[in-house]
């Protein structure tokens, strides 16, 4: 049985992490935010797609908590359940996007054979996923919504966000001394 | 499973991943002009002859004097030659390659075997 304090631990360092990114996407994009108070970029779902892969559905229960938080704190004169429910979508979407990547790329849980082209696609589902059910949820709350602009723009966010973290994750990396034993 | 048993697995799965991520590809370091002439110039240092700058400058035909020789300051900025002045006269320089210029080929050569291994 996984250790109790250790699934707590990162469950908790998890959605405070992604709250905390959240902030500083908001800080960072929100001059060329869309009409509609989306970014154009977001970061948090590059994120989301490391939360899934390494902490699995612990990393899912993390982001789902922390974007209850945020709708709740952001989306003030939204329906509570109608933000509790895109919280949850948020963390379980890209929980079933992973069960279906691994399926289809043929990846072990361990992510052994896990290369560029695999991850591409796994991001690309990530973000297709996350957009359609979140957006879905929305229009079932409220029939108004313009379903396929809305999942359109934040498929987009969630495809730049994920490129853009990975690549600053790539150039962190780089910037990393090699040990003088390794070299 | 163990708590030790489970951080290892999470560790291996942060592993993998930063190992597919490190894949990405990079921006070029080197343009065009510049992988061209750095081929030109393989080949000379793979024959074992000396190639001073002025012969480096005059290798591509279809480029001006200027251009080569910017192109080889920004070479040697990039640490892919290195000018050596000959012993005798020290107005010649000869271009010699880098331990970087000879880990970009020898990647280069691994490239190709994995091709044709595959």
């Amino acid at each position: 049985m996984p250790s109790k304090k250790f699934t707590l631990t990162t469950l908790l360092a998890t959605a405070l992490v992604y709250f905390l990114l959240d902030a500083v996407n908001r800080a960072l994009f929100s001059p060329a935010a869309l009409t509609s108070g989306e970014s154009w970029i977001y970061l948090p779902a590059g994120l989301r797609l490391a939360f899934i892969l390494i902490f699995m559905g612990t990393g899912a229960m993390g982001i789902a908590l922390a974007s209850c938080a945020i709708g709740l704190i952001q989306l003030t004169g939204m329906d509570p359940v109608t933000v509790l429910g895109a919280g949850l979508i948020s963390g379980f979407s890209p929980w079933l996007a992973r069960v279906i990547c691994l399926e289809k790329f043929k990846l072990d849980t361990q992510l052994h054979h896990l290369n560029l082209a695999a991850l591409v696609k796994m991001a690309l589902t990530f973000a297709a996923l996350n957009a359609v059910m979140q957006q879905l949820w929305f229009a079932l709350c409220d029939p108004t919504t313009h379903f396929f602009e809305a999942a359109a723009k934040m498929f987009m966010a969630d495809m730049l966000g994920t490129i853009l973290l990975l690549y600053i994750v790539k150039y962190s990396l780089s910037l990393i001394p090699a040990s003088d034993q390794l070299k | 499973m163990t708590t030790s048993a489970q951080h290892s697995s999470t560790y291996i799965r942060f592993l993998n991943l930063v190992q597919s991520i490190r894949q990405l590809p990079s921006f070029p370091e080197i343009d065009a002009v510049e992988e061209r002439m750095l081929n030109l110039f393989a080949a000379t240092w793979h024959s074992k002859q000396p190639m001073t700058v002025l012969q480096a400058m005059g290798m591509m035909t279809e480029i001006s004097s200027t251009t080569a020789h910017r192109r080889i300051k920004s070479l040697r900025k990039k640490g892919l030659i290195a000018l050596n002045i000959d012993e005798v006269d020290n107005r010649i320089k000869y271009v010699v390659p880098t331990d970087q210029s000879n880990k970009y080929f020898a990647q280069l050569g691994q490239c190709l075997d994995k091709a044709q291994s595959a």
